[in-house]
């Protein structure tokens, strides 16, 4: 298991593609974009990305805004 | 009409969509206005959170244009980063660039916007900077590629209106072939109108609306007050004098004018 950062909280995952962990966090809609250690990642990128120990994730969806 | 990029619109207001009492106050808010472009941002989501998802759904049925913003970034990687996310999800170039420098008036930061509007327009971004009204900055944001300025009218959620109007009038002045907005700080539809017969193409405002006692009829009254300053600067004000003319011709007046002294 690694230890990555969601949304700001520390949580135990894994060492496992993107793909597996969005599957496990419970992330099935496709209205949500992503970026890792401050760097966005196309939803293209998410079957090949490995994530690792100390990881950043960000996983942004639509909300109101002026 | 207003042609930006590869749209025309037909209405010159653009309208944020937060802080509304429910997302039916928006929609009714959104339909009086008439506007065609609506701003929204990103912001996390929990797993299997329905809110978000209720809120895009409402937004998509509207019909407008999307214009996504970089609210919160204070750094230009930052700002780079959420424009790239908010391209893949809403699936436009366009993005309100906001690179924020000081929190307390929420005053943009021109060094990082500077910076990150020249890496998104290089990279296709159709970049709409949220900027001051510093004539060299915004000068120097178009060399760089930015399709649309957004000069404050006061601090964003202020409604003081524009309280630089010679700076806005000025920089309307010098730089009068690119599309300018005025955006935050619209408190009132007097607001609005003065921008607009300054000769502005639009003004993007929010918190006038979604704070009214009723969003409704003041996103009606935004409505009419930007189509009435828009008219007005068409049709071309009339000089403005220091002392009186009389608009009665003064020619073969009556009697009174012979009883003087």
């Amino acid at each position: 298991m690694i230890k990555v950062k969601l949304n700001g909280h520390w949580i135990s995952v894994k060492a496992c593609p993107l793909t597996e962990a969005l599957e496990e966090w419970g992330y099935q809609s496709e209205t949500f974009a992503i970026a890792i250690n401050h760097e966005f990642v196309p939803q293209s990128c998410y079957q090949n990305h490995q994530l690792q120990e100390g990881d950043a994730l960000e996983i942004l969806s639509p909300m109101q805004g002026g | 009409m207003l042609t930006i990029g590869d749209k025309t619109l037909t209405s010159r207001l653009l309208l944020g969509t937060a802080q509304y009492p429910s997302l039916e106050e928006l929609q009714h808010a959104v339909t009086a206005s008439g506007t065609e472009i609506l701003t929204v941002s990103l912001r996390r989501q929990a797993a299997a959170q329905e809110k978000s998802e209720t809120f895009w759904h409402y937004i998509k049925n509207l019909g407008c244009h999307i214009l996504p913003n970089t609210a919160g970034c204070h750094q230009a990687q930052e700002a780079v980063t959420i424009a790239n996310m908010s391209r893949e999800i809403f699936q436009t170039n366009w993005i309100k660039l906001e690179v924020i420098g000081d929190d307390y008036n929420l005053q943009p930061d021109p060094i990082e916007l500077l910076t990150a509007a020249k890496l998104l327009a290089q990279d296709g971004f159709d970049v709409f900077a949220y900027c001051t009204e510093d004539l060299v900055l915004c000068k120097r944001l178009l060399a760089c590629g930015v399709k649309v300025l957004m000069p404050w009218g006061s601090p964003i959620g202020s409604g003081k209106g524009l309280v630089n109007p010679y700076g806005l009038q000025i920089l309307r002045e010098r730089i009068s072939d690119a599309i300018l907005f005025v955006d935050a700080g619209i408190g009132l539809p007097s607001h609005a109108a003065q921008a607009m017969e300054m000769g502005y193409d639009g003004v993007l405002l929010n918190s006038a609306v979604a704070y009214a006692d009723s969003p409704r009829l003041m996103a009606e009254a935004f409505k009419y007050s930007v189509m009435s300053g828009r008219l007005a600067f068409e049709a071309g004000k009339m000089p403005v004098r220091e002392f009186a003319k009389p608009s009665t011709p003064t020619i073969d007046q009556p009697f009174w004018s012979e009883n003087l002294g």
